[in-house]
């Protein structure tokens, strides 16, 4: 596997159940559906045709359609000189809140390719606005390319031990926008094939899986090495090896009788396969990873963004001094914070007529004492659990089988990026009498760089009516319910709540001015605009 | 009864039934004749009548006679004893095959499989292994054998090792086994009680059932009990370890345990380093000599029915040799004795 020219992939064998495969291949396509819906954000375009052949080499770049280019080999890049980064500015990753889109559409399509082995079922994105046609053109071609030589792979292994006209045969290759920010464009290609013999059902069936990755310089469309990534002369190595070894340890890899590794950890290979996006580095674990045991599905190890962060200069390298490349500005894609949340306590207490489950958590990772003395006012439970617990059971003891409540507390954390915190608190009693039911919400919203609170029109680049766009959004999406489940009309509009409200990446939940409870109603970000969004315009 | 317990006293016994009868493969590779340590040339080896002599002298048996130089033994596939083991054995069964058989990385790779400890004793037990490389028996394990009418023979063949480690910013460099037991029942909980900072101590513990929590709650706390862990050092997926241990806020503060053979990896230096153990580090030559106090070992077992000059014999008689040991050396193991640089 070396012709595609891109990371090396790792075939993964395994004979399992077939209940077991259909579990393994949701787990995966799962994953790789909730990267891809991260990932790929634009607009509606048209469907582009087949485009030819081409190739594309790690290392090297993106090939055209003609022939000759297939046929040689493209000569690999160097990895940045020493002054390659002298123009460079490139922030410390502490101080770093964003980084911006690349102006690109993404658009999910799929094709079902009959052949002499069934359907090949194809899903992959549709790229469109680059301005070099050629680039974005032989994009496409790689894409679909990429997708049946990796494909063809597979069938080929299992025609090596067995006849596919025999079976039948699923496969599946899936492309996702992992990255996509900065002029820089990385894409997974995970396939697998599915096979076994329907006149035997109860025989095992075959399951053959593969993922790899490539990373694009959407200014050339040359395709990137690992040290690309990294400021000139970074330890980046040593860094991602440490971090590797001691996630071995954690996740019990390290175990004398476990089925993941068979020898110590080998650091990083000089080929590694890898993918970047703004979780952090993914390792893919592959056949040149020969210290770990094929587990059946890929293997990826995520390297945090924080951990690498102060190494990085893939945000930078091809971003700085370069011209226009795309047909539409990007927007700003919010980095996480530093600060992290965390579960500390959990009680559940689940009986026939009434369940309890209390979560308390903590922040960790910032300064301010102004935010945690909001957080320590806002994030524990005012619900008295002890009692409630008191007369469930006292209730049980009077009507034994009875339904009861249940009782709830719970923090849930909306944005935790780009120096931004949004969260929501929610104490909840709900009983057999719906009337007597309550719930208490609360909403903590901060400026981590001003150190303060925020309210809702911080969140909009000043001078815009947000007030107006949210109503008329409400309406015009109709998607919004009262309470009460019928459809908000535009009776039902009133001033927003300045304080009560919380937002996540994707969009903003707002309440009406004067109502209490947990009536919020939510609104994309693109029914609002994005160049509205202070959060993510570039005028900020 | 812990599995090491259990396996010690039954390893005793073992040993004693196989002296006595003469059909353990220390015994009968004991019988060939010259003192051990000669040096061969060509494909010619001693055998490890050393090895054999350490084991056997732990449980208070006589010293083997010594044995004459021990010819490389020529397989191929078709003859070579059918071998089954661990995960972590597998490199060595791998560089074994590959050796004897003259095999590629590759071709070894393909041609050796592992089904993982208790399932290659019950191959073992069941005919379908002919020698499986592994770690202790566990007592279903020996009662599996007794209920088949079969009588292992356990011998070492690597040596092992459970290492704690700290942050490599840690300022503790040593610990007892007492304190590294106090720590674990909850008795010290603070740094500085051990010569450290004024900070708590986290002790990382393992999930249940795990290799590395078996061998903690066997070999270091023998019969103790660990005090519970807190939620956060403790989760199934152990997911907050590396926070602790290598975050840049409390990564001093963290203890966790592993075996060395994983955890001598070189990638670790930067972040954390191995605790040492009255006052003595593991490192080969420690461990080896058994110098370090958690030592431990992975075993060749076979059916004592094997027959004397059987493939598995050949193949341990082998692998006992200068030349076996240096080939585990070679292959990331630390060898019964140090037989190279």
């Amino acid at each position: 596997m070396t012709t595609a020219g891109r990371n090396q992939i790792w075939i993964l064998f395994r004979i399992s159940n077939r209940t077991q495969s259909i579990r393994a291949l949701t787990l995966v396509l799962a994953c790789l559906l909730c990267l891809s819906t991260a990932s790929c954000l634009g607009r509606e375009s048209k469907i582009q045709p087949d485009a030819g052949a081409a190739s594309v080499t790690s290392g090297g770049t993106l090939a055209t359609s003609d022939p000759t280019a297939q046929t040689s080999p493209v000569t690999p890049t160097a990895s940045p000189a020493p002054d390659a980064d002298a123009d460079l500015s490139i922030p410390p990753f502490a101080e770093r809140r964003f980084v911006y889109t690349n102006g690109l559409t993404v658009e999910h399509r799929e094709k079902h390719v009959p052949d002499e082995w069934g359907v090949h079922d194809l899903y992959f994105p549709e790229i469109d606005g680059l301005l070099d046609a050629t680039i974005e053109q032989n994009l496409e071609a790689m894409i679909q390319q990429t997708m049946v030589q990796q494909m063809d792979e597979l069938v080929a292994k299992l025609q090596h031990d067995h006849d596919p006209a025999l079976l039948e045969v699923t496969r599946v290759s899936q492309v996702s926008v992992v990255y996509n920010c900065n002029h820089v464009l990385f894409l997974e290609f995970y396939s697998y094939l599915d096979a076994w013999d329907d006149t035997h059902p109860a025989a095992e069936s075959i399951l053959l899986q593969t993922l790899t990755a490539i990373g694009l310089d959407l200014n050339t469309g040359r395709t990137l090495q690992l040290a690309d990534l990294f400021k000139y002369g970074s330890d980046f190595e040593e860094r991602i090896n440490s971090f590797v070894f001691l996630y071995l340890i954690e996740n019990n890899y390290d175990d004398p009788d476990g089925n993941w590794l068979k020898k110590p950890f080998q650091g990083i290979r000089s080929n590694q396969s890898f993918a970047f996006s703004l979780e952090g580095l993914r390792l893919i674990i592959d056949e040149k990873n020969d210290e770990f045991l094929s587990q059946g599905y890929p293997l990826v190890i995520t390297v945090p963004l924080q951990l690498i962060g102060d190494e990085l200069a893939i945000f930078d390298r091809y971003w700085q001094g370069q011209p226009p490349r795309f047909e539409q500005k990007g927007h700003k894609e919010l980095l996480a914070n530093a600060l992290t949340y965390e579960i500390v306590s959990r009680q559940e207490d689940y009986q026939e007529t009434y369940g309890i489950l209390v979560e308390e958590g903590k922040f960790t990772g910032f300064q301010s004492s102004r935010l945690q003395a909001i957080l320590d006012r806002e994030l524990p439970t005012r619900l008295d659990v002890a009692a409630f617990k008191r007369q469930a059971e006292a209730a049980a003891q009077q009507q034994p089988g009875a339904y009861y409540g249940n009782l709830m507390h719970t923090a849930s954390l909306g944005m935790n990026a780009g120096g931004y915190l949004s969260l929501i608190v929610i104490d909840n009693i709900y009983y057999a009498d719906p009337d007597a039911s309550q719930t208490a919400v609360r909403t903590i919203n901060y400026d981590l760089d001003r150190d303060q609170p925020l309210t809702l029109m911080d969140l909009f680049v000043p001078g815009f009516d947000y007030t107006a766009a949210i109503h008329q959004a409400l309406i015009s999406v109709g998607e919004s319910y009262k309470p009460d489940g019928t459809l908000l009309t535009a009776q039902d509009l009133k001033p927003l709540d300045e304080n009560r409200f919380y937002f996540d990446p994707y969009g903003v939940s707002v309440a009406f001015a004067g109502q209490s409870g947990e009536s919020f109603y939510w609104i994309a970000n693109e029914n609002i605009g994005w160049s509205n969004l202070a959060l993510f315009s570039q005028s900020k | 009864m812990s599995r090491s317990t259990r396996f010690f006293q039954q390893i005793f016994s073992m040993m004693i039934v196989a002296a006595l009868l003469g059909l353990s493969a220390l015994g009968l590779a004991g019988c060939r004749g010259p003192a051990n340590g000669v040096q061969t040339t060509g494909r010619e080896a001693t055998t490890a009548m050393t090895t054999a002599t350490i084991t056997i002298a732990t449980t208070s048996l006589p010293t083997p006679t010594p044995t004459p130089p021990l010819q490389m033994p020529v397989f191929d596939r078709t003859t070579y004893p059918k071998v089954d083991g661990s995960t972590a054995t597998i490199p060595l069964s791998e560089s074994l095959a590959a050796a004897l058989l003259d095999l590629t990385t590759e071709e070894a790779s393909t041609f050796i499989h592992h089904n993982t400890t208790h399932h290659a004793y019950v191959n073992l037990i069941e005919g379908l292994a002919d020698i499986i490389f592994v770690t202790e028996p566990s007592s279903d394990e020996l009662e599996l054998a007794a209920a088949n009418g079969i009588e292992l023979e356990v011998v070492p063949v690597v040596k092992e090792a459970f290492v704690f480690l700290v942050n490599a910013k840690n300022p503790v460099t040593t610990l007892s086994q007492a304190q590294i037991r106090a720590i674990y029942t909850g008795d010290i909980t603070n740094w500085q009680e051990v010569g450290g900072p004024d900070r708590s101590i986290l002790a990382y513990q393992r999930p249940e059932n795990s290799g590395s929590q078996t061998i903690m709650e066997n070999q270091v706390m023998a019969g103790l009990e660990m005090a519970a862990a807190p939620t956060e050092l403790k989760p199934a997926d152990m997911s907050g370890l590396i926070e602790v241990i290598a975050s840049y806020d409390n990564s001093d503060q963290a203890i966790g345990y592993s075996v060395y053979y994983y955890a001598s990896s070189m990638y670790s230096k930067e972040t954390v380093r191995f605790v040492a153990v009255d006052g003595v580090a593991p490192d080969p030559a420690t461990i080896s000599s058994d110098t370090y106090p958690f030592t431990s070992a992975y075993y060749a077992v076979m059916r004592n029915d094997e027959p004397a000059d059987s493939a598995a014999r050949q193949l341990l008689a082998w692998l006992l040799s200068d030349s076996g040991q240096q080939l585990a050396q070679d292959s990331g193991y630390v060898p019964l004795r140090l037989v190279g640089p």
